[in-house]
């Protein structure tokens, strides 16, 4: 499937701003089953300095600066993107959790040390705890197939907390999360998060979007028309997901699937906030972001015509 | 344990000091007779009743030399929480050299610690380490990964914390490395010392510390990125509000460094700025005694706004050099000490010198089990904290803390470390009491030494093929000697123990007698950047100014009432007070209320809010709210005000606590303000002899005109009556105030003429308090100020004080003390006020803010939903 994705912030002051240094984190990833084909950020008004680094995520990351002046600042990353993932099948045919987190949890163990071990701990906004540890162990029972447990818990998470934007900020800690039982995309993944690794399973957060249907289509998924957070867990064989890498959407109950882009990923939200800025200057600012993922023809699909 | 890093001590006789008993089993520093006779030699020709004199001078000179003092923390002046003990810790020259051999040695290993972690991470690759160690450390932050590092090295200044053990082998108790309290403390304990017994201190042949910081400065120099002959270096304090500030204004100062804060610096196109008043300065090297944790807001997770906005890609760009380098708060945590054996094989290829007290961390099943069969022995730990915070002596807790403390570990075993407890070693102290017994930790300090072979240091790390070749560290030849009354465990900050104690490296050759500060030729190097002044100090010394003649001026209009109603007459009859009253009340001294005639009547009678203005309480303009902005805003200048101007303005806030016990009455309020006015006159002179006529100055003098001015406009217009002839008892009243009444005497002898008054008062530019005196140095000042140079004809600041002087200057005196007229002043003063008033908005904003405070974007409404 082929999306061209705009993404759209706009910052309003009531007073001009003197300064400005921001971190945007909006280039899609490449990866075994995403190919970025294009990719522009456009800043208005252009901003003084820009340089563009690979965090030690792997993530794009572009630094830019604007010191000239201004009361409205517009960032828009425009991407062209394929995204082909692989169904997730074979639920019950997976390996069984505990022997993997058993693995990891040696020093010398055949895992690579680097990658997936560094999303064990805790990080910004995630902990581990008692509490996360037992509500995932009803899904994660001993010998049960790592990705028939992660569909159960995501299934579960899905059903007993309740999407809603204004119960929830984008401060809010987890623990709130879990006691209110609602919140919204970003709460969900730190939340699932938290509890696997409350089990000793590598997980990370990623960002990203998901598809925009014309409006009268057909229900639109939760999540459309503002960036999208899910996350990742690794399952230790390489064959299936990305790498051993699976990702999965507690807030639409769903695999990776081809309604996905992928952006960036890190430990939680604060590795990989889509723009970060820092100002200096007085007044009230307010903010707005837009989101489109539409979907575009395919040489192939253009040929069906 | 002891190994190499242990030392032999000869056997001698003791040498014996009355009060000198240590506890057997600790290891007794004073049994070496070699090292110690000399200068025992020295104390003991002292005779015993002059030795407390010797202490008290020694502890004198502490607090009255700044590093103690910290206007923000506590009111009775002290943040040193110990006293001096002048006693020096004598150590021989051949062990220093070891024990220093030893701590360069840790010191490779931990730099190539911090380079590996936060680079390739082949310690995690290898398996040498648990993952725990770097991605379960709440201290790494990502965004310190692969920064650019000075080819001289990233370490500025670093610190170990000893304990001999009874064998006699010495033990790293802590590792520090960010922003690390200490080298100001003990420079200041040599000073103390050195000047208390200079003798002993020649005679003994003690290496002196100044080479040691000389190797800093040249070390700092080095780390410039840009090509520059001489690259403009800064030290970056976290600013007043920080427990170590009073320590960087002394470093600042000691080596010759402008003190900034966040702040001052901006971060523009990747390269890092000192905002001054003459615009922006590039900025090469930033000495950081700031947390890694603070060093950026946009970069640093966590990070409150005190540091540096971009400041992290800007080390990116290699266009500025932070040193120490952010990372090393990493190897702080007291779990590293578990590893460090293995790592220092791993690395440097030998094994480890400077042995790390036992350390166990409780994440490793062998290591729990070994804890919970020894607690009593140990000291429990978070394993991640810098150590020094939290910790469980666990013989000390009651069976229920010793309950809690096992649950916690035992619920989260990898959060905690378990360390052995030490008998520090003993030595003998003198302070207070005289002579006595004390047990020590010490704090070794060092730097990065440049301009010496490499190749030996690095040869090892070289085969291993691992990090880049690592500089030779340089160890400060002395060291911060904290003192106990007990050899059991002391808390590892600096603010632990009962008193502090220098500590004499013996040299074999002998030592060029110097003293440190003003003499020391190589650390004083003739700086031609005085005339810089970082905006936010020249914004300091000009409210510094202002509020000094404030204060001058509200104290002596409080003195002029208190005089009257204090004399015999009722006040009804005395005909000048209401006037003075409402002077008293636009200056802001009481109610406002009490400048209307009609609210007056309804509010206390004055005698009993006259002394309100020195409570702590006050009105915001109160002499006691004056005196506290300006001990405020000198603490925030202590690196552009003399010790001398310091202690003046410390002894005018410690006058005023007078006023705060109970009992004071209005009499004692007219001899504290005789004493504050005195107290003012110190501070002015002291600060007009003892600066440099440089920007800081003029900013400084601006204040006053404008203080001096304003204050002066606001009592003529409250006091001057609005109707009707100017009461010849007022007229006396006024140039009381105004300081003009024995020059009027002088120059008119006769009687009381309202013109002759307000010519001397308003007109006389040669009369330093009158108000075309001030307009007029404004003026002259505003005109030196620094100004673009395309910038042709005069400025809008420029035209404004200009303005204000040509409209006292065409004034014509005779309608202005007509009593027909008396709209006539009142207007003419009403229109200097208001440009007055625009030449501060202008020289603020054109010099004293060159951009607000950094803020966070609220990120709120983008989260992904």
């Amino acid at each position: 499937m082929r999306y061209e994705v705009s993404h759209v912030t706009r910052y309003e002051t009531t007073e001009p701003v003197s300064v400005c240094h921001n971190i945007a984190r909006l280039r899609p990833r490449q990866t075994p089953s995403q190919m970025l084909l294009g990719y522009e950020l456009l800043i208005d008004p252009e901003a003084s300095i820009r340089s563009e680094r690979i965090d030690s995520f792997g993530n794009s990351v572009t630094y830019f600066s604007a010191s000239a002046g201004y009361s409205a600042l517009r960032v828009e990353a425009r991407s062209h993107v394929d995204v082909s993932p692989a169904v997730i099948e074979g639920l019950e045919q997976s390996p069984p959790w505990d022997l993997l987190a058993a693995e990891l949890s040696q020093l010398a163990s055949s895992v690579d040390p680097v990658d997936p071990r560094q999303y064990l701990y805790d990080s910004p906004r995630i902990y581990r705890n008692h509490e996360f540890k037992e509500y995932a162990l009803e899904s994660f029972q001993a010998g049960r197939p790592v990705l028939a447990a992660l569909r159960c818990l995501t299934t579960r998470i899905h059903k007993e907390f309740r999407y809603d934007p204004t119960v929830t900020n984008v401060s809010t800690p987890i623990r709130e999360v879990f006691a209110k039982k609602a919140g919204v995309c970003q709460d969900f993944a730190h939340l699932q998060i938290a509890m696997l690794r409350s089990i000793g399973l590598p997980t990370r957060y990623v960002s990203g979007y998901i598809r925009t249907y014309p409006a009268k289509d057909k229900e639109q998924l939760i999540g459309a028309a503002a960036s999208h957070a899910w996350l990742s867990v690794f399952t230790g064989d390489p064959s299936v997901g990305s790498d051993g890498w699976v990702d999965t959407d507690p807030t639409n109950n769903k695999f990776l699937t081809d309604e996905y882009v992928t952006v960036a990923w890190g430990r939680d939200y604060t590795d990989v906030a889509p723009l970060k800025g820092v100002f200096v200057g007085s007044g009230q600012h307010s903010l707005h972001v837009e989101v489109e993922v539409r979907e575009v023809a395919t040489a192939a699909s253009k040929a069906d015509e | 344990m002891s190994g190499t890093f242990s030392t032999s001590v000869p056997a001698t006789g003791p040498l014996a000091i009355d009060g000198f008993s240590p506890l057997a089993r600790t290891f007794n520093e004073f049994a070496d007779r070699s090292r110690w006779q000399v200068t025992v030699e020295h104390i003991q020709a002292i005779p015993p009743k002059e030795r407390d004199e010797y202490w008290q001078r020694a502890d004198r000179f502490v607090q009255e030399n700044g590093v103690a003092y910290n206007a923000f923390h506590d009111k009775d002046g002290k943040v040193r929480p110990w006293e001096v003990d002048l006693f020096p810790l004598v150590i021989a020259e051949a062990e220093w050299k070891q024990l220093s051999d030893a701590l360069c040695q840790r010191a490779r290993l931990l730099q190539a610690i911090v380079a590996d972690s936060y680079g390739p991470q082949t310690l995690l690759e290898r398996n040498l380490i648990p993952p725990d160690l770097v991605y379960g450390h709440p201290g790494y932050d990502r965004a310190f990964h692969d920064l650019p590092r000075p080819d001289s090295g990233d370490l500025a200044l670093f610190g170990f914390e000893l304990a001999r053990s009874p064998s006699g082998a010495w033990f790293v108790m802590a590792d520090r490395f960010d922003a690390v309290a200490g080298p100001g403390y003990a420079l200041e304990n040599r000073l103390a010392v050195s000047r208390t017994l200079p003798g002993a201190i020649k005679a003994a042949e003690v290496q002196r510390l100044a080479p040691f910081f000389e190797k800093l400065q040249e070390y700092l120099k080095s780390c410039a990125f840009r090509n520059v002959d001489d690259p403009r270096i800064v030290l970056l304090t976290g600013g007043p509000s920080q427990p170590g500030y009073f320590e960087d204004v002394f470093l600042a100062q000691y080596l010759g460094y402008f003190l900034v804060e966040g702040g001052d610096l901006a971060v523009r196109e990747d390269e890092v700025f000192m905002k001054t008043v003459d615009g922006l300065l590039q900025v090469d090297v930033i000495f950081n005694r700031l947390r890694e944790s603070e060093l950026d807001p946009l970069e640093v997770t966590g990070a409150t706004g005190i540091g540096v906005t971009g400041v992290v890609n800007a080390i990116r760009s290699r266009n500025v050099a932070v040193v120490n380098a952010p990372g090393y708060g990493l190897v702080e945590s007291p779990i590293w000490m578990r590893f460090l054996p293995k790592l220092c094989m791993e690395l440097l290829g030998e094994p480890l010198k400077a042995h790390s007290i036992a350390t166990w961390w409780c994440g490793r099943d062998e290591d729990r089990k070994r804890v919970f069969d020894n607690l009593d022995t140990l000291v429990i730990k978070p394993a991640f904290e810098y150590s020094g915070g939290r910790e469980y002596i666990m013989a000390d807790l009651t069976p229920a803390e010793r309950q809690d403390v096992i649950d916690k570990v035992q619920a989260q075993p990898g959060d905690y470390v378990a360390q052995e407890r030490i008998q520090r070693s003993s030595a003998p102290t003198w302070g207070k009491k005289g002579f006595g017994t004390g047990y020590l930790a010490l704090r070794a300090f060092l730097t990065t030494s440049v301009g010496q072979s490499r190749n030996e240091a690095s040869l090892a790390t070289h085969e291993k093929g691992l990090a880049k070749p690592d500089a030779p560290f340089t160890v400060m030849p002395g060291a911060l000697v904290r003192v106990a009354d007990l050899p059991q465990p002391l808390p590892l900050t600096i603010s632990a123990g009962h008193s502090s104690k220098d500590a004499w490296i013996l040299s074999s050759t002998p030592v060029q007698p110097s003293s440190l500060l003003p003499e020391s030729t190589a650390v004083r190097q003739p700086r031609r950047n005085q005339h810089l002044v970082p905006c936010r100090v020249a914004d300091n010394l000009f409210w510094f100014g202002r509020t000094l003649e404030a204060a001058d001026f509200s104290a002596r209009l409080l003195r002029s009432v208190l005089t009257r109603i204090e004399s015999d007459r009722p006040n009804s009859e005395i005909r000048e007070l209401p006037a003075l009253i409402r002077g008293l009340s636009s200056c802001g001294l009481i109610d406002p209320d009490y400048l209307v005639a009609e609210l007056a009547k309804s509010l206390p009678p004055i005698d009993e809010v006259i002394t309100r203005p020195f409570e702590e309480t006050a009105t915001a303009k109160g002499i006691r709210s004056h005196v506290n902005e300006l001990v405020r805003l000198a603490s925030s200048s202590r690196d552009r005000i003399s010790v001398d101007s310091w202690h003046a303005i410390r002894r005018l806030d410690e006058l005023l606590t007078v006023a705060d016990q109970p009992g004071f009455i209005t009499e004692d309020a007219l001899e504290l303000l005789d004493e504050v006015l005195l107290g003012l006159a110190a501070c002015s002179g002291l600060i007009t002899d003892g600066t440099v006529r440089g920007a800081g100055w003029r900013f400084y003098m601006l204040g006053r005109r404008i203080g001096r001015a304003e204050r002066m406009i606001e009592f003529f217009r409250a006091a001057w009556p609005e109707s009707g002839a100017v009461p010849r008892s007022l007229l006396d009243a006024v140039l009381e105030v105004m300081d003009g009444r024995i020059t009027y005497r002088s120059r008119y002898l006769a009687d009381l003429d309202p013109l002759l008054v307000l010519d001397l008062l308003l007109i006389d530019d040669t009369n330093p308090r009158s108000l075309a005196y001030q307009l007029w140095r404004l003026d002259g000042d505003i005109d030196s100020l620094p100004r673009p140079t395309s910038a042709s004809g005069l400025t809008a600041l420029q035209r404004s004080a200009k303005r204000a002087m040509s409209d006292l200057q065409l004034a014509d005196l005779g309608p202005l003390s007509d009593p027909e007229t008396p709209e006539q002043l009142h207007q003419l003063l009403a229109g200097i006020e208001v440009k007055l008033k625009d030449v501060a908005d202008r020289l603020v904003r054109r010099y004293l803010v060159l951009s607000g405070s950094a803020r966070q974007r609220d990120e709120g409404p983008i989260r992904p939903i």
